[in-house]
């Protein structure tokens, strides 16, 4: 990063040159020398945004499918929303329409991909915990999206380990500390959930094997 | 920086959805419903988790955004942008949702008191949205870094090892992904034409 190129960038991206070197790179560049300090204030402002959960976090997968479902109930019981004058739009254009729409967040938005969506419980080493899973086959794998509830961050020294598990064994398909907590976890998968139908999440030691161990923490399945 | 009267939109920071689907949106269409919450749903929670702070309530109020908004879609004006609206309703919801939890239990007792609640001003909701926008509007990679940079408070060379790329690959996509974030926001801070 070349301070001296844009100094509302240095003010967002220049703490990564100062973390890693904790004298400053290059002292006779004032970065943020030519900003009044309100245009200062501001960029800080949204820089405090950039590390905030709020930003980083999003609904959870079912809540789409509880608003449509709502939303379904209020026209069938006569409630509709007031209607406007308009001719009905074609629902072929409103299709086409709504395909174009971009992608946010890496995720197809509308129509989506044929995601599977299904419940991970608490198991007794963490009963407050819960998760739900969106399972997303991508063209590389199997895109996984664990949204978590409840779960204690993982001590020092250990992280948390995410598996499939089928009749030919287990797969790792990513790993986490959860110590912020707040986001969604991605995960991808090799294997497909058919052949591999239940996820769980197991708490490790950094100094284990590679393999999962017994300390289970979040189980599902993605079929009966 | 606050917001003069209602926030202008659409913004550099997104794209806003076809006319044809706010059409269908403002008429009650439940596709179009579909197509506004895919397309604003992270907006409206990062509003609501500004507000509310808890994603038990944040959950709520961003049901509760989108269905407001679509009952009353026929109210709003056709040709004007819809996220500003939206905006509007989704702070207003999350405020809602932030008076009902603040309210005393409604336990048989007399003399209930108003219950003074610090309310989020339209500024942080406002920023919030449209920080929200712009990177919803990154590349997956650019995203990925900023998120790893900001959030997860990881240098470069700790972002590079964790995505198995050379230190180099993560600081070309850091500074590109924070260029277009400062050009989506640049409306946000004084001298965002520079």
């Amino acid at each position: 990063m070349n301070p001296s190129e844009d100094p509302r960038l240095d003010v967002w991206a220049g703490h990564l040159e100062r973390r890693e070197q904790p004298e400053p790179l290059d002292p006779g560049t004032p970065p943020a020398a030519d900003l009044d300090p309100v245009e200062r204030d501001a960029l800080d402002s949204v820089a405090r945004r950039l590390a905030d959960e709020a930003l980083w976090s999003g609904p959870p997968p079912e809540l789409r499918a509880r608003l449509l479902a709502q939303a379904g109930r209020e026209q069938t019981d006569a409630v509709p929303p007031t209607r406007t004058g308009h001719r009905p739009v074609r629902r072929w254009l409103l299709v086409a329409a709504a395909a174009a729409v971009v992608s946010v967040g890496g995720a197809v938005l509308w129509p989506r991909g044929p995601a599977t969506e299904f419940a991970l419980a608490g198991t007794a080493a963490a009963p407050a915990a819960s998760a739900t899973a969106e399972l997303t086959p991508k063209s590389a794998g199997l895109a996984i999206q664990l949204h978590i509830t409840g779960l204690r961050p993982a001590p020092d020294g250990t992280y948390y380990a995410a598996w499939l598990r089928g009749p030919d064994g287990v797969v790792p398909v990513g790993s986490f500390h959860w110590r912020k907590g707040g986001i969604p976890i991605d995960l991808w998968s090799g294997v497909t959930s058919d052949r591999y139908p239940e996820l769980f999440v197991t708490l490790q030691s950094e100094t284990a094997g590679p393999g999962p161990s017994d300390i289970v923490v979040l189980d599902g399945r993605t079929g009966p | 920086m606050a917001p003069s009267g209602e926030p202008d939109a659409p913004t550099g920071s997104g794209t806003g959805l076809d006319p044809s689907v706010v059409d269908a949106f403002r008429a009650g269409d439940a596709g179009a419903l579909a197509a506004v919450y895919d397309r604003y749903a992270r907006a409206v929670w990062s509003v609501a988790m500004t507000v509310l702070r808890d994603r038990a309530l944040a959950e709520d109020a961003t049901q509760e955004t989108f269905l407001r908004a679509w009952r009353a879609a026929a109210t709003f004006e056709p040709g004007r942008p819809l996220a500003p609206w939206l905006l509007t309703v989704a702070r207003r919801t999350a405020v809602d949702v932030l008076r009902r939890e603040s309210r005393p239990t409604q336990g048989g007792h007399t003399g209930e008191q108003d219950v003074v609640v610090q309310l989020p001003g339209l500024e942080q909701a406002w920023e919030a949205w449209e920080v929200r926008l712009a990177l919803d509007a990154l590349p997956d990679d650019e995203r990925a870094i900023i998120r790893m940079s900001h959030f997860e408070e990881m240098t470069h060379r700790e972002i590079a090892e964790a995505l198995d790329v050379p230190v180099g690959t993560v600081k070309s996509r850091s500074h590109r992904g924070h260029r277009r974030l400062a050009a989506s926001l640049a409306h946000l801070v004084k001298g965002g034409d520079r």
